[in-house]
């Protein structure tokens, strides 16, 4: 699905942000990218994303460059991003609308998203009628109107309270069952990581670095439930620690 | 909508004040009428003359109008290509800021002997002091999108084109608004400058600012002064008018027109 071979980036003459990242994402894999700031978490993404390209090294996305499999690739921001002159359902088809898919189809395509994240109710309010984590849902229906095949996501709930937070990791992994996507996620939280990810990737500073991959084996579903089992504490406390030797080195 | 209506009832209060004050002071000083006519002989003024009180504004609404409506869409088009060139916007951009800083007052009798005199030329001077307010607040607007909303169009391989129609357009509305708003005010400014040095083809008929200048050559003060009046309800006009429709436009998404539909 995904493949970084040997990538490297630096901007300017400053020292390199990533350094030789080596990573393979199988299909169906949900993975966390995670480290402390200035690892290059979110430099990683662009590169995937091909926002930015990288210094030395290839990626390769279904066997394609990052600009030419964008059409399988969807996009979730830190923040909503999303366009305050348009209503909830015309930004859940915008990705839809600028592939010029015809409007007969996108209004079904859109319907479907906007119920499956629960916001039928405000489907025509405004962006700025809309709480935090329902603009992030918006956000979220918005990457799947497109039937993505893989799934990039920065901190996308970083900015939510932890509840907010809890509820939309278990509603991204119920939409994930469903679709069937290929994810890579960047996080701050251990927790939120353990819980969404097939596997995490611990990053290490100056320069961007693997520092140590960690596969989560907890079973799916994973619900509220899960997070209070004693295998799904093992695996923070695994990470944190594998953190902790990151930021003091 | 009631504390909207103690406001204007403060404000109607004060002006009625200011009209007995001013009243007061003429029967107390005995001024002449040419120097300082009485409320009442200016509002007979305006009842008496107001046809022809009526066709002035109609010319200079006519003028700041034509000027403002082009320097919209000439502004517009002009800040669509500095967003699209940066280097451009890097050469001409400066240029806005000098069109912005040169008096009018020496300008517009420069205008009036090139083009000659008339409704075109008055429309020319309005037009050119509408220009950058517009150009400066719609390029702004233009360029001023959020990186991360230009990076998700291009995650949907957008176009160029279709990134400047659905995100930079929409985006620079209110930031367009902005700039329409600081130029409706001035073009009334704008258009009356132009007439002062206009002249006219009749004696005696032509936009307010010609209106002035014939009033008070004929020492017909209380003309002047309903004149005047008539200058400050247009100006007042095409401001409301603005605010009218930035509402209409803008009121369902943007913060800055928001206030109207609140309470």
């Amino acid at each position: 699905m995904l493949t970084l071979s040997n990538v490297s980036k630096s901007y300017g003459s400053s020292p390199p942000v990533l350094q030789q990242i080596d990573l393979v994402i199988d299909q169906g894999e949900f993975v966390s990218l995670i480290g402390p700031s200035g690892c290059g978490k979110s430099t990683l993404l662009k590169l995937i994303s091909g926002l930015t390209s990288p210094g030395s090294g290839s990626i390769l996305v279904d066997g394609m460059t990052p600009v030419q499999a964008r059409k399988a690739v969807s996009y979730i921001f830190q923040d909503a991003t999303l366009l305050p002159w348009r209503t909830v359902s015309r930004n859940v088809g915008l990705g839809l609308e600028l592939e010029n898919v015809s409007r007969e189809s996108r209004k079904q395509k859109v319907e479907s998203l906007i119920e499956l994240v629960g916001l039928s109710h405000v489907a025509r309010a405004y962006p700025r009628q809309l709480s935090g984590g329902m603009k992030m849902r918006v956000s979220v229906a918005r990457a799947l109107a497109t039937t993505p095949r893989l799934l990039l996501m920065d901190e996308p709930f970083g900015a939510l309270d932890e509840m907010t937070r809890d509820r939309l990791n278990e509603e991204l992994l119920r939409l994930r069952a469903e679709q069937n996507w290929t994810a890579v996620f960047v996080t701050h939280s251990v927790a939120e990581a353990v819980f969404l990810s097939t596997r995490i990737v611990v990053l290490a500073p100056s320069p961007g670095r693997i520092a140590q991959e960690i596969t989560i084996s907890l079973p799916f579903p994973r619900t509220s439930v899960t997070r209070g089992s004693s295998q799904f504490e093992s695996f923070v406390t695994e990470v944190s620690r594998a953190l902790r030797g990151v930021h003091s080195a | 909508m009631k504390k909207y209506s103690i406001t204007l009832l403060n404000a109607l209060a004060v002006f009625a004040g200011l009209l007995l004050l001013w009243q007061g002071l003429d029967l107390l000083l005995h001024l002449p009428p040419y120097m300082l006519p009485t409320p009442l002989a200016v509002g007979a003024a305006v009842v008496t003359r107001f046809p022809s009180l009526v066709a002035s504004l109609a010319i200079t609404a006519e003028e700041a109008a034509g000027g403002l409506a082009a320097s919209i869409v000439v502004g517009l088009l002009i800040a669509l290509v500095f967003a699209q060139f940066r280097w451009i916007r890097r050469m001409f951009y400066p240029y806005t800021i000098l069109l912005q800083t040169v008096p009018i007052l020496a300008v517009a009798p420069l205008i009036l002997m090139w083009v000659g005199p008339g409704t075109l030329s008055v429309t020319l001077v309005a037009f050119i002091i509408c220009l950058a307010p517009i150009i400066a607040n719609a390029t702004q607007g233009l360029i001023s999108v959020e990186p991360n909303l230009v990076h998700l169009f291009l995650m949907h391989n957008a176009s160029k084109l279709q990134i400047l129609t659905r995100l930079r357009l929409p985006h620079a509305v209110p930031s367009l608004f902005v700039g329409i708003r600081i130029a409706a005010g001035i073009s009334v400014i704008g258009a009356i400058t132009g007439e002062l040095f206009a002249g006219s083809s009749r004696v005696g008929e032509g936009g307010l600012g010609y209106s002035i200048l014939y009033a008070s050559s004929q020492l017909q003060t209380d003309y002047l002064f309903a004149l005047v009046l008539a200058a400050t309800v247009l100006g007042f006009a095409f401001f409301f008018g603005v605010m009218f429709l930035e509402w209409y436009f803008l009121h369902n998404w943007h913060e800055s027109a928001r206030t109207m539909t609140e309470e």
